[in-house]
């Protein structure tokens, strides 16, 4: 038998072989639904006491919605191309009265979830116009429930009201200015509006009524001490007393600011050691005031104290068959709905918080949204926001 | 006399013929069937009516048989000679304790046995035919003596006893023989001890907090039940004793720069705390704030005197937060600290100490923790001439930082926010502050500057 006649031989039982696989990898793919976990996913792992456990994952609106279908248009054709709702590089969260309200940025779109009614929808005044976002990347909400969307490619924040309708633009930079300046994150405290401008690297103050700016809060460029200015932020956000939180990729560490414009303390530094960041990113902070950060380059979330007494755990390390974090951006921390997540919990974890966290990349062991429960065992001494 | 001897010479030689011809070569002795009853008079009473055995019957608390002259309860003759020259005609029925088993009940059904019962050596504390006290004892009810024939006398030989050692009543606690309690005891530690101090025990069931140990431990826990060189029967003196179970506050004294002096006292932790039961937290003998006031309600105490903190309080409109809950422990740190007068946080001692870090952690891990540190804010106070920190402006002035107590009273004052209405001391003066609140300021003449106002929304150009 010559050499052609060996690889035809070859060919014909390899053909159907790979023509079996491309469908199990195309079916497999399409579905776009990761792994479950064998057991509950704990932080730290046994043997130590868990405070973490990962509960579930986002990828589509069929993981809130719950219908059934797991294929693409590209194999059942046009008839169930609307059902599935798509999560597109997402970016910042907020969480705010049971929902989650999530920035795709390759989608330019906010999604709005809601746990408790198991809707999944795209902001309604998202449409062709002034409301229209290009690349939303951060997200707040007034108390009066008024949506602020931070849009790095549009540079400025859209309003939208409760029902999501859109009322109008602010934090605009003049045309000469543009250069210099890209939005990238956006909060709300009180009557004040808390623009994050990564190029800019600064914090710029806005009238929430107005527009109008009045401030800018450790800014590179007016700090007199550079060491008291953000440096390309990253994220942004404001605890319940009004201070402001940023992560600051050049300087690998986050900032805690008064409303002032008064450094408070900045902890982190490029290490890894425990504490330190590679690319920190999202960052939240709770009632409790434990400090969130999400870090893109260690695919983790520490957790802080918030008197620089220290660190109180990590979670979302990479390497895990399920509830590993792979290039997380946003964060959010929520109290809301806690009956609901703690189905998912494992028996006897009690839940007292849930924090999601966005990834870039969602894969076969990743979701695209990763949600967490903190929380201690019934009966656990240790853990749990009341031993703070 | 010479009737005497012809006496006894007969007697003896009737008693002879009465036995029958006994060989001397062969002096075997005559078995008496144990069912023969034998009369209550021959029991034995010779024995004693002789000169003998007289002392046999002489004691004070006589054995029962002994009592009754009944020698047979527990000897038997083996040989008919008797009195038997080199030889015993007599002999124990049977060995002790077996013998001692047949009229009193055998030992060995409980835990733990006195060691001599064990052994079978009843005689080691008992007299068989009798002793001067009762229970064949040589003793009266102080056993001191008899006890400490093996048992070490040092731990009954100390300053403080126990009132039962102190007499001897050593079988008030122990069973001589044995118990289910290790030690001999009577009963449980516990038990035992409250059934003499019956209050005790019965305060105790009435008290809402009550010492672990004594709650559910035995009172040897703490106590020298026997006696102790240490008042109140301690196994050691206080706070020795404390820390060994508190153990972080043992850390704690031992190298504590401000110490609460009572506790190197001779009254110690029990100075402010009630060892065994108390109606307030902590042991305390009463409320937080009333235990302090007990010794803090002098003008003399201590050297140089503290403050007559009850004095101070006394009619006060304001009270400072922690006192109005009737808490010092928010601020001072009963056992001792390493700050100024025990404070939990660090305090300046003296009336100038500019602002730095750290310094006045003592008030600021209460009040606002960046009240000091920027000259201007919007935030962290209300006086402020504008965004000017005034608060910063007094306390952070690198050359004449005046510390809180300049303007405030920490305990209670007649003026609000606990300013000095009266006066700060300013060594023999009362520097006056006259200092007033308005909605959106106020202002102060005091003995330190001329008059200044101050106003958050129209500052006020000095």
């Amino acid at each position: 038998m010559n050499v052609h006649v060996k690889i035809r031989c070859l060919a014909k039982v390899v053909q159907p072989l790979l023509l079996v696989t491309f469908f199990v990898v195309l079916l497999s793919g399409c579905a776009g639904k990761t792994a479950g976990p064998a057991g509950p996913v704990f932080f730290p792992p046994p043997p130590d006491e868990p405070h973490v456990q990962f509960l579930m994952g986002i990828n589509d609106s069929t993981d809130i919605e719950g219908k059934s279908s797991k294929f693409s248009m590209v194999l059942t054709g046009s008839e169930q191309s609307g059902l599935i709702k798509k999560i597109g590089k997402p970016y910042g969260m907020a969480a705010r009265n049971g929902k989650l309200y999530i920035c795709s940025v390759s989608g330019s779109q906010v999604i709005v979830i809601d746990f408790a009614k198991k809707t999944y929808d795209f902001l309604k005044g998202n449409v062709r116009g002034p409301g229209q976002l290009r690349s939303p990347i951060g997200v707040a909400l007034d108390k009066e429930g008024n949506l602020y969307v931070a849009d790095t490619a549009r540079n400025d924040i859209v309003v939208y009201d409760a029902e999501g309708n859109y009322l109008k633009s602010m934090g605009k930079t003049s045309s000469t200015e543009e250069k210099k300046s890209t939005t990238v994150g956006v909060a709300v405290y009180g009557d004040l509006v808390y623009v994050l401008d990564g190029r800019g690297s600064e914090i710029r103050v806005l009238d929430r009524t107005s527009g109008e700016q009045l401030r800018t809060v450790g800014s590179l460029r007016t700090e007199a001490d550079p060491q008291n200015a953000v440096a390309f932020p990253t994220s942004m956000t404001v605890d319940p007393q009004g201070f402001i939180y940023v992560s600051s990729l050049a300087k690998s560490n986050v900032m805690k600011f008064d409303s002032d414009g008064h450094l408070i303390f900045q902890f982190g530094g490029a290490t890894d050691t425990p504490g330190g960041f590679s690319r920190p990113k999202g960052i939240a902070v709770d009632d409790d005031g434990w400090i969130y950060v999400a870090d893109a380059g260690f695919s983790n979330v520490q957790i802080f104290m918030n008197d620089r007494k220290g660190m109180l755990g990590v979670f979302g390390t990479p390497g895990l068959p399920a509830g590993s974090l792979n290039l997380p951006t946003g964060i959010a921390v929520s109290k809301d709905n806690l009956p609901y997540f703690q189905k998912l919990a494992a028996p006897g974890f009690i839940l007292e918080k849930i924090v999601f966290v966005s990834n870039q990349s969602a894969s076969l062991i990743n979701s695209t949204i990763s949600i967490y429960g903190i929380g201690a065992m019934q009966g656990s001494k240790k853990g749990g926001s009341e031993k703070k | 006399m010479i009737r005497f001897v012809i006496f006894v010479c007969l007697t003896g030689f009737l008693v002879i013929l009465s036995q029958g011809p006994v060989s001397a070569q062969d002096p075997a002795p005559v078995q008496m069937p144990a069912t023969t009853p034998v009369p209550a008079v021959a029991k034995g009473s010779t024995c004693s009516i002789t000169s003998c055995h007289r002392s046999i019957i002489g004691s004070e608390q006589p054995h029962a048989p002994v009592k009754e002259r009944d020698c047979f309860a527990c000897h038997q003759q083996k040989n008919k000679v008797h009195p038997l020259l080199g030889g015993k005609s007599w002999e124990l029925k049977a060995k002790v304790p077996a013998l001692c088993a047949e009229c009193h009940d055998p030992f060995g059904k409980k835990k733990v046995m006195h060691p001599p019962v064990k052994e079978g050596d009843c005689l080691a504390c008992h007299k068989p035919h009798g002793g001067s006290g009762r229970f064949l004892l040589n003793v009266g009810e102080d056993r001191t003596d008899l006890c400490l024939v093996c048992h070490d006398s040092a731990p009954f030989k100390q300053k403080f006893m126990h009132g039962p050692v102190a007499v001897g009543a050593c079988n008030k606690c122990h069973d001589p023989h044995e118990a289910e309690a290790k030690g001999l005891l009577e009963g449980p530690v516990r038990n035992l001890c409250l059934k003499c101090h019956a209050d005790f025990g019965k305060s105790l069931n009435e008290s809402p907090v009550v010492h672990p140990p004594v709650k559910d431990g035995p009172c040897t826990a703490c106590h020298n039940p026997h006696g102790s060189p240490v008042s109140k029967l301690l196994k050691k003196k206080m706070p020795d004793l404390c820390v060994e179970c508190h153990v972080k506050i043992g850390k704690k004294l031992a190298g504590v720069k401000v110490p609460h002096k009572p506790l190197q006292q001779e009254g110690s932790c029990g100075s402010c705390h009630s060892p065994h039961y108390s109606q307030a937290k902590g042991l305390l003998p009463f409320d937080e704030i009333t235990t302090c006031l007990r010794c803090h309600d002098k003008d003399n105490l201590g050297t140089p005197p503290l403050r007559n903190i009850k004095k101070e309080l006394a009619g006060k409109k304001y009270l400072h937060g922690p006192i109005k809950k009737g808490e010092c422990k928010a601020c001072h740190d009963p056992h001792g600290s390493d700050n100024f007068r025990m404070l939990r946080g660090s305090y300046p001692a003296s009336l100038y100490a500019p602002y730095k870090e750290g310094l006045y952690d003592a008030c600021l891990a209460c009040h606002e923790k960046n009240l000091l540190r920027f000259a201007e804010t919007t935030i962290y106070t209300r006086f402020r001439n504008g965004n000017r920190n005034l608060h910063y402006l007094h306390v952070a002035n690198s050359r004449k930082g005046r510390t809180c107590r300049v303007c405030h009273q920490p305990h209670a004052s007649d003026g609000e926010r606990l300013i000095n209405k009266d006066g700060a001391s300013f060594g023999d003066w009362k520097i006056p502050m006259n200092f007033k609140i308005t909605p959106t300021g106020g202002g102060c003449l005091p003995g330190c500057h001329r008059a200044f106002k101050y106003d958050r929304e129209k500052p006020v150009a000095y």
